[in-house]
């Protein structure tokens, strides 16, 4: 959409910069600054594609998980977000449960070790209801007391949703939303939604040798996005540094080097 | 009750007798320990109620929350212990008004309204207004002033005071069984002709040890201030209490908001000279009928800042009913610790702060057990070695692991069993290559392990033989698995544990 209207008038396009910037709510503020601070995904591909080069800070993300079974990719890809914020900003994490949806089971912390992230630096809710982790979340935004706040619930509403936008805009912190797919689609307010779907690991190396599960990989479909476009990435997850890659040309190869000579 | 003859019975040895009468009743000649049968022939028209243990107990407690007004440190005080235990004769020697007491420790707190007498005068009055008549005393050692309590003249009133040094001289004329003594000792004294205090005074102290026991003396230690006797266990200085009273009961909730942030300020203001936060704080409003409506606000670390305490108390006391009003609040630091420098406010705003800030609002809130942190522990079996335990509280003895190996990203707890749909070989060293997990079928393609996990035979709930497996099936997810085989090595059970990202 911002492409389309890259040669407009520059009248235009200098109320379309008011207008996000008053979007993001720092009007009183800073009121000639107008990059806002992002978080790069660290995959070139995908920061491009984002309006603002990367994940905007001050805005709400939602992950959701089409199946149950991809609850642990989608959490994952939430930590990997997490992880590189707490590797730039000093503090803490917020993590916030309701207690009804751990199915896929509690967070385990020499888990969240294998994905950087150290224990003492993140604080774990668990609630009963959505409401409170929803109210949770936005308290803690508005607090401005730790650098990210995550939110597992069943069901957001688009109030809901919009109060946390508004509070992640206020606070220019970050606010993630993890939530069950398949249990019918729901509007919200979040400048992007993703959905996270568990693929087929890749294996290298020894690995490939053993049959061991290699580095996980998932679909991450940016399925909305305020300001941008939608688009569909396969992403590799590297157990060694824990960065992110894009894996879309590994996936879809055959398992066995394609032998020019017999298809010749 | 109070205009006429009225008098509490107990059961002993199958009679009736009287255990309590009130001042009318000692008017007309009853006694407490007399038969009610003789108490009816003195006195027809003498009231009796049986003695209720329980509920007498539950209104005590009563009266000792309504009590914390003038003082935070308030207990109950024991009956007179052998009352109603032996004979008669050895009741009648434990003279005088018994019954439960209760102690104030009223260190720093008299100032507060206007002195020692009128802070009694006030107790007094207020208990008669509720419908009990009391006694009180204050004196510089519990013995005296239990003592007194009980045993002194009435000249000046239902209360009295022992000023500073002045004890002796107040005990002096008090009956041996202001003591606390067993009834036996008692009558003994009274057999050798010794019935007041003073008499006992005038005695060479190693004669009293040798005939009548060490308790004697302690307890006439005690009373005069020769051994100190504390109240309540904790170490105190002059308590953080704050108070106000209106003369007008208040009710409405701006009302209370505003009380609170009065108390507040009054309450930082005294930490900020001592340098001193609290890390848990009462707030109590007393209702004109007698009840009290109490709430409670900690911290995890000390805080000596009015805005977060209020922040704290705002959602606490939304729900407060006033009932016929509230004629006093009181505000008492009950935990406090030193402020580290970098907490007062002249550092201003820092995000670790705020942070400890928001993580006390959600412990007020929803409670210390939902509010917690990821930790390692010191174990191999995996649900041991990571847990999520209370942010607050004491800090876990852990050594922390630098090192961990692939490990899910979720765990499942306790792990679920799962069916392995085809055999496995309890000497095979794979998963099996179909298993079903919540009614679902998953091929696996891809497995990682065994890592064997030994049992940790010197925890009480072992756990035993395991080893896992990562397995990634045929859509992809992927699985933390283990076999547990008992010592015998003759049942193995699959179970999956965790989930890989």
């Amino acid at each position: 959409m911002t492409s389309r209207h890259n040669h407009s008038h520059p009248v235009i396009s200098d109320l379309r910069a008011r207008i996000a910037h008053i979007e993001r709510g720092n009007r009183e503020t800073q009121p000639e600054t107008n990059t806002p601070t992002i978080l790069k995904i660290g995959i070139q591909v995908l920061d491009s594609h984002l309006p603002d080069g990367g994940l905007t800070l001050g805005a709400l993300h939602e992950v959701t998980t089409p199946k149950p079974a991809d609850t642990a990719a989608a959490t994952s890809f939430c930590l990997s977000l997490l992880s590189s914020l707490l590797r730039s900003y000093k503090g803490m994490a917020l993590w916030c449960h309701n207690i009804n949806m751990l199915d896929a089971g509690e967070v385990y912390p020499p888990g969240l070790i294998h994905h950087g992230i150290a224990p003492e630096r993140l604080v774990i809710l668990k609630l009963k209801r959505d409401e409170d982790v929803l109210w949770s979340m936005e308290e803690a935004l508005r607090s401005k007391g730790p650098v990210c706040v995550l939110g597992e619930v069943a069901y957001a509403s688009l109030t809901a949703t919009r109060r946390l936008q508004l509070a992640a805009q206020y606070a220019d912190l970050p606010a993630l939303i993890l939530r069950p797919g398949w249990q019918g689609e729901q509007n919200s307010a979040a400048s992007t939604r993703w959905r996270i779907t568990t693929q087929k690991s890749r294996q290298l190396g020894l690995a490939k040798t053993l049959n061991e599960p290699g580095n996980p990989c998932w679909q991450a479909e940016l399925y909305r996005c305020r300001r941008g476009a939608p688009g569909i990435w396969k992403v590799e997850w590297h157990n060694e540094t824990g960065d992110l890659s894009l894996a879309a040309s590994v996936i879809d190869r055959p398992s066995k080097p394609f032998n020019t000579d017999v298809a010749g | 009750m109070r205009d006429r003859a009225f008098a509490l019975t107990i059961e002993r040895h199958s009679q009736a007798i009287l255990f309590a009468t009130n001042a009318i009743a000692e008017q007309v000649g009853l006694k407490p320990g007399m038969r009610l049968a003789d108490a009816r022939a003195i006195f027809p028209g003498l009231k009796t109620e049986a003695k209720q243990t329980k509920e007498d107990e539950a209104i005590l407690e009563k009266i000792r929350n309504w009590c914390s007004r003038y003082s935070p440190w308030t207990s109950i005080g024991e009956e007179k212990d052998d009352w109603g235990k032996g004979t008669a004769e050895q009741d009648q020697a434990l003279e005088g008004p018994g019954g439960a007491g209760i102690w104030l420790d009223a260190t720093g707190c008299t100032h507060l309204f206007g002195g020692e007498e009128a802070m009694l005068a006030d107790l007094t009055k207020k208990t008669n207004q509720l419908g009990f008549s009391s006694r009180a005393a204050m004196a510089e050692t519990k013995g005296a002033a239990w003592a007194l309590a009980r045993y002194h003249p009435n000249d000046k009133g239902n209360w009295t005071t022992a000023p500073l040094g002045e004890v002796r001289q107040h005990l002096i004329p008090l009956p041996v069984s202001a003591l606390r003594l067993s009834s036996n000792t008692i009558l003994k004294l009274h057999s050798v002709g010794l019935r007041t205090i003073g008499d006992l005074l005038l005695l060479p102290r190693s004669t009293l040890a040798v005939r009548y026991g060490e308790t004697l003396l302690e307890r006439l230690d005690s009373a005069i201030g020769n051994i100190s006797e504390p109240i309540s266990t904790q170490k105190y200085k002059e308590p953080l209490y704050v108070r106000l009273t209106f003369s007008e009961p208040i009710g409405r909730r701006e009302d209370i908001k505003a009380t609170l942030e009065k108390l507040l300020l009054l309450l930082c203001k005294r930490m900020e000279d001592r340098g001193i936060g609290t890390r848990r704080s009462v707030f109590t409003l007393y209702r004109t009928d007698g009840s009290i409506e109490r709430r409670l606000a900690k911290t995890a670390q000390p805080v000596c800042d009015n805005v977060i305490l209020q922040q704290l108390f705002s959602e606490l006391i939304d729900d407060i009913d006033a009932g016929f009003g509230i004629e006093e609040a009181t505000l008492f630091a009950d935990r406090t610790e030193a402020l580290s420098p970098h907490q007062t406010k002249l550092i201003g705003h820092n995000s670790n702060r705020d942070f400890s800030t928001l993580i006390d609002q959600l412990v007020n809130r929803f409670g210390p057990e939902n509010v917690l942190r990821p930790r390692l522990a010191e174990s191999h079996i995996p649900e041991r070695a990571g847990i999520l335990s209370p942010i607050v509280g004491p800090p876990l003895n852990i050594h922390i692991q630098k090192k961990v190996a692939n490990r899910p990203i979720r765990l499942l707890r306790p792990p679920e069993e799962i069916e392995a749909v085809t055999i496995v070989s309890k000497f095979s060293f794979e998963p099996p290559p179909i298993f079903r997990w919540r009614r679902q079928l998953h091929k696996v393609v891809m497995s990682e392990g065994p890592e064997r996990i030994a049992p940790e035979w010197w925890q009480e709930e072992n756990t035993g033989t395991r080893d896992y497996f990562q397995v990634e099936d045929k859509k992809g997810q992927r699985f933390w698995l283990f076999r547990e085989t008992d010592d015998e090595q003759t049942i193995q059970r699959w179970y999956v544990q965790g989930l890989f990202s």
